[in-house]
């Protein structure tokens, strides 16, 4: 008895008081330093308050592959280029620029006023060492590729060639770059704009290391500077004093909120100034929002799809994809998911140079009854075992039903379905794709190329396992003609091989954004990219 | 020394029961009563599982003119929906009874597995005792100090999101409680008198086990199964409601609620429905194993079997 | 003592073991690797990459720079958040996870002890059936069921508190009501038994007998009786509440561990995938063995069993 002397009912209860009482201590010694940065930041400029979703990645221009680095950086930083509003390359670094006649070689004078955020003037040699660093193999930079337009580039890369003065980018002088190409690309300005052609700042790097990319320690070259970034909880932004352009009037905090449901409450109580349809709606609450008088909409280059292996029966007889592709009312994904799916059946999204909305197998089921007939299984008898697979995704998943009904319906075929977690199914792709898969494709840089380069037959993100030379010539042709009407009679010849001659695929629909932006706010852009620009906000929150 | 609550509720009820201190006014229709009723849920719900999709809608049958409908609804071709519909305008009763059935399987199935090899494990360790035992329960201990919720994550992304890899990942934390249980008790049989007679008169241990130890250990397997199962059922439908449990198109109770929760602003009832049958069957579960606990007498089982 | 000390340690150092190599060994048997991506790098951009940390060599070379930076307390960098380590991270998260999980377990601890020192005591009919419904529902309540109602309830349609984040402490009181329901039931349905086999114990009704007030020696034999069995699952405690953090933490958004689990299974992010799960085991452990710790000091019989056994 003696034993239990020590945690007598008083004791006990202290210590409890006293342990809890230090953790709310704790709790609420957080949340007053991040409202106090609130307040002081907030003191002269307005903010403008939206949701990352998740905490970025990393900011390290070179390193970056996902949307919400990219969000963050494209406020920060300005390349050679810039794409506006219509994704068309516009002067930024670089003042202006000769090109060559026959499109190999480029001069880009850079504007003497640009500077980073810490003051020091932006030069031709830091553009050279961004890219050499993107191009040397240990900074193992996903979107190195980008610049394997560049003479040498890719040899660099690849180690087939070590010296990087071979490589055709020098600076003249600090205003003055030469790039030579390894062929006359049409869109290589647009590339200039990506983030792995952003200058680099060697000296900061040299004296950080890695964590170059935190507050304090980060340049931008851009219209903001990087103010705070509190890990998973929030990113501050204010105007950069040292841009060369017009400042922006209001500071911005970026919230990483990844809950659908909680930033569109927070957005309807007035602690968001802005929400969309890639972080922070619900696709399903999409319906409702859009009668918003807030609400704004625009397409995205990004286009879902369907794709067989043909390697595996029954889908090596073109008449059975035929059959799959017609059998898809397309109408369904805009009615039942309700977030603004466009149905699309060409394989070149709205707004760019090849775009054709006549190209594509339509709705029919009666042809397609018929095709599956004389492929040798009418009214679905005899058809084998084939699994459609997909990535574990709500709203995926219901594409996924969508499709196993309609094609039981119109064709009487059972798909089975398959989900796999996101790696899983890529893996699976990459080695042996089931008989049916769905894939989405964003593009990279807007120009047709994108779409129409990934079905070419050594295409990593190719896995029908399809390969047509005339298709892969008609695409690389199409590549170096500067000429648009040429341009577009090429990606029609390549798009009815791809959709209706050999019917590899079945795209379903192009995705739409939508948003939400208080009244308040002037001056937002997204551009079809899906990047979100806050170089021209203006807030009036007295009107 | 450490265990799981419901080792700990046992044993204690077990050391209680077995030094006597017999509960004064144990009130036995009360006891009775509990049984009866979670007996009685948990009959329904199989009965819900087996027969439900029988007298309810086809449960994949899309409805593009019906997504989202409140319960109690008929949708507009006239068919009458209990529990509403789901954004696709499939039923919901049809996709709960399916549910059933495999959030119910794996509660089963795992309890079984567990109660296999818990009980061959605790029999042999006790049988032994000494280093033997001393070792096996180090086991045990070092399996209670492991994460296990990560670890049947990474198995189950591993081996494919079925039901039997689950079952299998479940089961390899829950087996320890069985055989910690079982354990005790066959320590407790040993000392007895008519382990001790059997064997001056040359009885061979599996015989023993096959004749003496396992029929006595039958209530006790009972009871260890019944609280495994609710269990294995909250793990999975914790796994599934994070969207790491059973794939789709098998949709659990979890996973049902997991797609509840994604649509919960604009159809509430998708996510309170399969909450409320994974409720329900965990009380009456949580009843039974509680009353079954509490009726479980070591003395007189032993007695009644000789 | 000491000695049970020190074999709980190497019994520690065991499991950390097995749980480093288990998870090593099942993270590079998932299909995929952390950078498998929607767009298929270029096969050469792709050898860099992996040649960067490592994952091109074999397996057991792998495990071996893994083991000697663990040794040396660095848990290698993140290949998803490739300017931050595993260590900031985790740290990060562990803070978060903590502060929460700590708050739960005396909370509901206490809420436990109360309501279920009180089942145990209580005779009237409807007051027990009703606090036996209350315990029973506790632990057969999932943390997501439960801190999903809360969120429907509380959030969404009062709108008294916010429904996910930390942002303020009117943010943690949704996470922590709905995390405490784990320790409060564990807590209930241990003391309720335990109380109810005191009442019938005999020292109790002599002292009955003796005329002492029956609510003071309730209170304190309760709290000096209870405290053995409730610091005997005090490790499963702690990993219930870690079961239902990796709830509490999807449903409201919280960056803490469980919610970095997850994502990083999901990117196959190795190194911060074997940084959480090292973390949560050495939490386990340390209960664990605290558990163990006090029990010997607590429980005379135990001490001499333990020595009976060496």
């Amino acid at each position: 008895m003696e034993l239990f002397k020590p945690f007598s009912k008083a004791a006990l209860v202290k210590a409890l008081a006293c342990g809890s009482a230090l953790l709310m201590l704790a709790a609420c010694a957080q949340s007053q330093r991040a409202l106090e940065e609130e307040s002081q930041s907030s003191r002269g400029l307005p903010v403008f308050r939206m949701n990352l979703g998740t905490e970025p990645p990393d900011l390290d221009p070179v390193k970056i592959s996902d949307l919400t680095s990219f969000t963050v950086i494209q406020n920060l930083m300005r390349g050679l280029t810039y794409y506006d509003k219509g994704l068309k390359p516009q002067p930024a670094v670089a003042e202006r620029w000769d090109r060559s006649a026959d499109g190999m070689r480029y001069v880009f004078y850079l504007r003497p006023n640009a500077r980073w955020s810490d003051g020091k003037p932006v030069t031709a040699g830091q553009f050279v060492d961004a890219w050499q660093r993107a191009l040397t193999p240990e900074t193992a930079a996903d979107y190195a590729f980008f610049l394997y337009e560049i003479k040498n580039a890719k040899a660099y890369y690849e180690g087939t060639l070590k010296d990087f003065s071979k490589v055709g980018v020098r600076a003249l002088n600090d205003q003055t770059l030469v790039v030579e190409l390894e062929r006359p690309t049409p869109f290589f300005l647009d590339l200039l704009a990506a983030p792995i052609a952003l200058p680099f700042r060697k000296d900061l790097y040299a004296r950080y290391g890695e964590r170059y990319t935190e507050a304090g320690h980060f340049a931008a070259n851009g219209p903001y500077r990087l103010a705070a970034w509190a890990h998973d909880d929030y990113i501050r932004l204010t105007p950069n004093p040292y841009y060369y352009g017009e400042k922006p009037a209001v500071a911005v905090k970026m919230v990483m909120v990844n809950d659908t449901n909680t930033s569109t409450v927070m957005y309807e109580n007035n602690e968001l100034d802005f929400i969309e349809t890639t972080t922070s709606i619900a696709s399903f609450d999409v319906r409702r929002l859009r009668k918003s008088p807030d609400a704004h909409v625009n397409r995205i280059h990004r286009i879902n799809y369907f794709g067989f292996n043909l390697k595996k029966p029954p889908f090596d007889d073109v008449r059975v994809r035929k059959a799959f592709a017609m059998a898809l009312d397309r109408n369904y994904y805009p009615k039942l998911l309700q977030s603004g799916q466009k149905p699309i059946k060409s394989w070149i999204s709205p707004g760019l140079v090849g775009y054709n909305d006549s190209v594509g197998l339509a709705y029919n089921p009666e042809k397609a009854r018929q095709l599956l007939a004389e492929a040798g299984y009418p009214d679905g008898k005899g058809f084998p075992d084939v699994t459609l697979a997909y990535r574990t995704l709500y709203d995926i998943q219901k594409e996924a039903e969508i499709a196993q009904y309609l094609w039981k319906k119109n064709l009487n075929v059972d798909v089975r379905l398959q989900n796999m977690e996101w790696k899983v199914y890529l893996s699976q792709l990459r080695q042996d794709a089931s008989n049916l898969y769905m894939m989405g494709w964003f593009v990279d840089y807007p120009d047709a190329d994108s779409y129409m380069s990934m079905m070419i037959g050594d295409s990593g993100n190719n896995y029908t396992g399809w390969k047509s030379e005339r298709y892969d010539s008609l695409v690389s042709q199409a590549v170096v003609t500067l000429d648009a009407d040429k341009r577009q009679k090429l990606y029609d010849d390549a798009q009815r091989i791809l959709l209706e001659k050999d019917a590899v695929m079945v795209p379903t629909y192009q995705a739409e954004k939508t948003w939400l932006l208080k009244p308040w706010v002037k001056g937002l852009e997204i551009n079809a990219l899906n990047l979100i620009s806050l170089d021209h906000l203006k807030i009036n929150r007295k009107q | 020394m450490t265990m799981s609550l419901e080792v700990a509720l046992t044993e204690q009820e077990l050391a209680a029961q077995a030094s006597g201190s017999k509960r004064v006014g144990k009130n036995r229709s009360w006891l009775a009563s509990k049984i009866f009723w979670s007996a009685l849920v948990l009959v329904l719900m199989a009965f819900l599982a087996l027969f439900g999709p029988l007298f309810a809608p086809d449960p994949t049958l899309i409805n593009p003119e019906a997504p989202t409908l409140s319960p109690f609804k008929t949708s507009a071709d006239g068919v009458f929906h209990f529990f509403g519909t789901d954004d696709l305008g499939r039923d919901l009763f049809s996709r709960i009874a399916v549910g059933a059935q495999i959030s119910l399987l794996i509660g089963l199935a795992t309890a079984l597995v567990s109660v296999l090899i818990g009980t061959l494990y605790g029999t042999v360790a006790a049988y032994f005792e000494g280093r033997a035992d001393t070792l096996m329960m180090r086991v045990i201990d070092v399996i209670y100090s492991l994460p296990s919720l990560m670890i049947v994550i990474l198995f189950s992304v591993f081996l494919g999101r079925n039901i039997a890899s689950l079952v299998l990942a479940l089961s390899l934390f829950s087996w320890p409680d069985t055989a910690r249980i079982i354990r005790g008790q066959v320590l407790q049989l040993k000392r007895e008198e008519f382990v001790e007679a059997y064997h001056s008169l040359g009885g061979g241990a599996i015989r023993l086990a096959l004749r003496h130890l396992i029929p006595n250990l039958t209530g006790l397997i009972i009871l260890t199964a019944t609280i495994t199962v609710p269990r294995a059922i909250l793990t999975e439908s914790t796994l599934s409601f994070i969207g790491l449990g059973v794939e789709p198109p098998l949709s659990s109770w979890g996973t049902l609620a997991s797609e509840g929760w994604q649509l919960v602003r604009v159809a509430p009832h998708l996510l309170l429905f399969p909450a409320l049958m994974i409720f329900i069957t965990m009380v009456a579960l949580n009843l039974l194993g509680d009353a079954l606990r509490d009726h479980f007498d070591p003395k007189t089982k032993n007695r009644s079997s000789h | 003592m000491w000695s049970m000390i020190t074999r709980q340690f190497m019994t520690g150092i065991v499991t950390l073991l097995v749980v480093i190599t288990l998870t090593f060994v099942l993270l590079r048997l998932l299909p995929g690797g952390p950078f498998d991506q929607e767009r298929a790098l270029p096969p050469a951009i792709k050898a860099n990459m992996e040649a960067r940390y490592h994952l091109n060599e074999p397996l057991w070379a792998q495990y071996g720079y893994y083991l000697s930076n663990l040794v040396r307390g660095d848990l290698g960098p993140s290949y998803k958040f490739k300017s931050r380590n595993v260590s900031d991270i985790v740290a990060d998260a562990t803070g978060i996870s903590a502060r929460i999980g700590l708050i739960a377990l005396i909370a509901g601890t206490a809420a436990g002890l109360f309501l279920g020192a009180l089942a145990g005591i209580v005779r009237n009919r409807f007051w027990d059936g009703l606090l036996t419904f209350i315990g029973v529902s506790s632990i057969s309540t999932p943390s997501f069921i439960f801190g999903g109602c809360l969120v429907l309830l509380f959030a969404l349609t009062l709108r008294w508190f916010p429904a996910a984040t930390l942002s303020s402490p009117k943010h943690y009181v949704l996470p922590i009501l709905t995390l405490s329901l784990v320790p409060f039931s564990y807590a209930f349905l241990l003391i309720r038994t335990t109380v109810r086999e005191m009442r019938h114990q005999q020292f109790v009704q002599i002292k009955r007998s003796f005329g002492l007030d029956e609510g003071r020696i309730a209170l304190r034999h309760i709290l000096r009786n209870s405290l053995l069995p409730l610091v005997s699952i005090l490790g499963p405690i702690t990993a219930a509440i870690i079961t239902g953090s990796f709830a509490v933490e999807f449903i409201f958004a919280v960056p803490g561990l469980g919610k970095h689990f997850v994502t990083a299974v999901s990117n196959r992010d190795y190194t911060l995938v074997m940084g959480i799960t090292i973390v949560y085991s050495v939490a386990l452990i340390l209960f664990n063995t605290l558990t163990d710790i006090v029990y010997g000091y607590l429980d005379p019989r135990f001490r001499e069993s333990t020595k009976a056994s060496e």
